[in-house]
């Protein structure tokens, strides 16, 4: 996946897009409220997933539904690894940043655990024998009490380094006389973590095995003919996107403060595949972008949907946020595959090539789909 | 011919839940569509290219998952309501075995 250098005019704008970028993601805090540093933490802990999601099923071309499970791999790992052990709770008690990094590794050990079954299959057999997993996950959930607190979950420990709570708002810290609270702590923990993921999933992509990635997906018995071990790269993907589901599992943890088993299903997993799908399966920046909007859309239908005719955010009426922010994805995963194979990114690559003064732009190599009208057949 | 097999699955799906009416509750539910995600193990188990597989993997299916509701007390240590989950773990021990299922076919790599 090497693209051509780029022209220096280019480069140049593109670098000032990144700074810009950046420079608008730090200073955000400063003068935005609570509600839309919650909506960027989340859809940043879902990027970090759909991050992992994107390199198994848009690089190497295998179909999971697991992600909820890793993902739930992640969060209770946390808390078990984070927690002080309790009467009826076990917990290792460790600092909890070791704690975050270890979760990220837990999952990660968890989907190399499964690699007889994940490198041996794909296609819709991984797929069926991928959702197992969420159902035998959730089941665990429900009934490992000590462990995950049943039914009722568990809270969350604070991430805190060095007596500087990361997820909490203690102590007090102030910088150009806003108070960096809870969201904005979170907003930058999840913000550097994404930043860090991200970067990265592109060197692994952009390497050895990342080529090895897409040789298998695009031809697998000349792949394996030109010495690529297909079991080895299929079973390392399966790991390293599990390792990002476990990451994104834990800072979602640290957001919602209180997890329960009930969140950690098959919805979530559609939700993944949706962002992964809705954003362009095989590029790193689609997953960032399908997971902001996936996890933005019923976040922004509670909080406006009542300016819209026909959804109500009242509680257990029939259209609700939540429903009408499902239909919304599933339409958009429809049209996306019909119109646009390749995601939300290609459409904007698309618009910027059809702009006049953009040359060579079109002769980068483009990442094939790894779901498409035509490959169903 | 794809809208022939759509017609046939449609047609089946629906002897499906009118058996569904009677057991194991009369009536139906929403959960009931909890049910139409225990159809994959089984067409898995069987080997996706195997009808007669099908029908094994249907009757193991729902044997694997009447035998944990049945004996559920003795399967206490497994956890309450272990029957909904008893077909996957099924599926997932057949798929170490056998990967295309007990009946299907190897895929043929083309070159």
């Amino acid at each position: 996946m090497s693209s051509l250098p780029r022209p220096p005019a280019r480069r140049v704008v593109r670098d000032a897009a990144l700074v810009a970028v950046a420079v608008v993601a730090l200073a955000l805090p400063l003068y935005v409220g609570g509600f839309w540093l919650q909506l960027g933490s989340f859809a940043f802990a879902a990027a970090v997933g759909a991050i992992g999601l994107a390199i198994l099923f848009g690089r190497v071309g295998q179909l999971s539904l697991a992600h909820a499970f890793f993902l739930a791999v992640g969060a209770y790992g946390y808390i078990w690894l984070a927690s002080p052990s309790g009467d009826d709770s076990w917990g290792l008690g460790l600092p909890s940043l070791l704690a975050l990094a270890l979760a990220a590794v837990l999952a990660s050990l968890a989907g190399w655990a499964f690699s007889p079954i994940a490198a041996r299959l794909r296609g819709l057999y991984l797929g069926v024998a991928s959702l197992a997993l969420v159902f035998l996950g959730q089941h665990i959930l429900f009934t490992a009490e000590p462990l995950t607190g049943g039914y009722n979950g568990r809270p969350v420990p604070t991430l805190a380094v060095g007596g500087v709570q990361l997820s909490g708002s203690q102590p007090e810290l102030v910088a150009f006389n806003v108070l960096i609270g809870r969201d904005e702590r979170l907003w930058y923990l999840t913000l550097a973590v994404l930043v860090v993921a991200a970067v990265f999933a592109v060197a692994v992509l952009r390497g050895r095995v990342g080529r090895a990635f897409v040789a298998i997906r695009d031809a697998e018995v000349p792949a394996a003919t030109l010495g690529v071990n297909l079991g080895r790269y299929r079973a390392m993907a399966f790991a390293l996107s599990s390792g990002y589901a476990g990451l994104a599992g834990a800072l979602l943890a640290l957001l919602f403060q209180r997890v329960v088993p009930d969140y950690w299903g098959l919805l979530l997993s559609l939700q993944y595949l949706a962002m992964v799908v809705i954003g362009g399966s095989a590029s790193i920046g689609g997953a960032i972008l399908g997971a902001t909007f996936v996890s933005s859309l019923p976040i922004l239908l509670q909080r406006y949907g009542d300016a819209i005719p026909g959804v109500s955010t009242a509680l257990g009426s029939g259209l609700g946020p939540a429903v009408v922010a499902q239909f919304c994805y599933g339409a958009l995963i429809i049209a996306v595959l019909v119109a646009e194979p390749r995601g939300l990114v290609a459409l904007l690559g698309r618009i910027r090539r059809r702009r006049p003064g953009t040359p060579g732009a079109d002769r980068r190599a483009e990442p094939e789909p790894a779901l498409s009208m035509r490959s169903q057949q | 011919m794809s809208a022939t097999a759509w017609a046939v699955a449609g047609g089946l799906a629906v002897v499906a839940g009118v058996f569904l009416v009677g057991y194991p509750n009369p009536g139906l539910s929403i959960s009931a569509e909890a049910v139409a995600l225990r159809a994959l193990p089984a067409a898995i188990i069987g080997g996706l290219d195997s009808t007669s597989g099908a029908v094994v993997g249907g009757l193991l299916v729902g044997l694997a998952e009447t035998l944990a509701g049945g004996y559920q007390n003795e399967l206490l240590f497994l956890g309450r309501g272990f029957d909904q989950v008893a077909p996957y773990l099924l599926m997932l021990i057949v798929l170490i075995i056998r990967p295309a299922g007990l009946f299907g076919t190897r895929e043929a790599a083309r070159v």
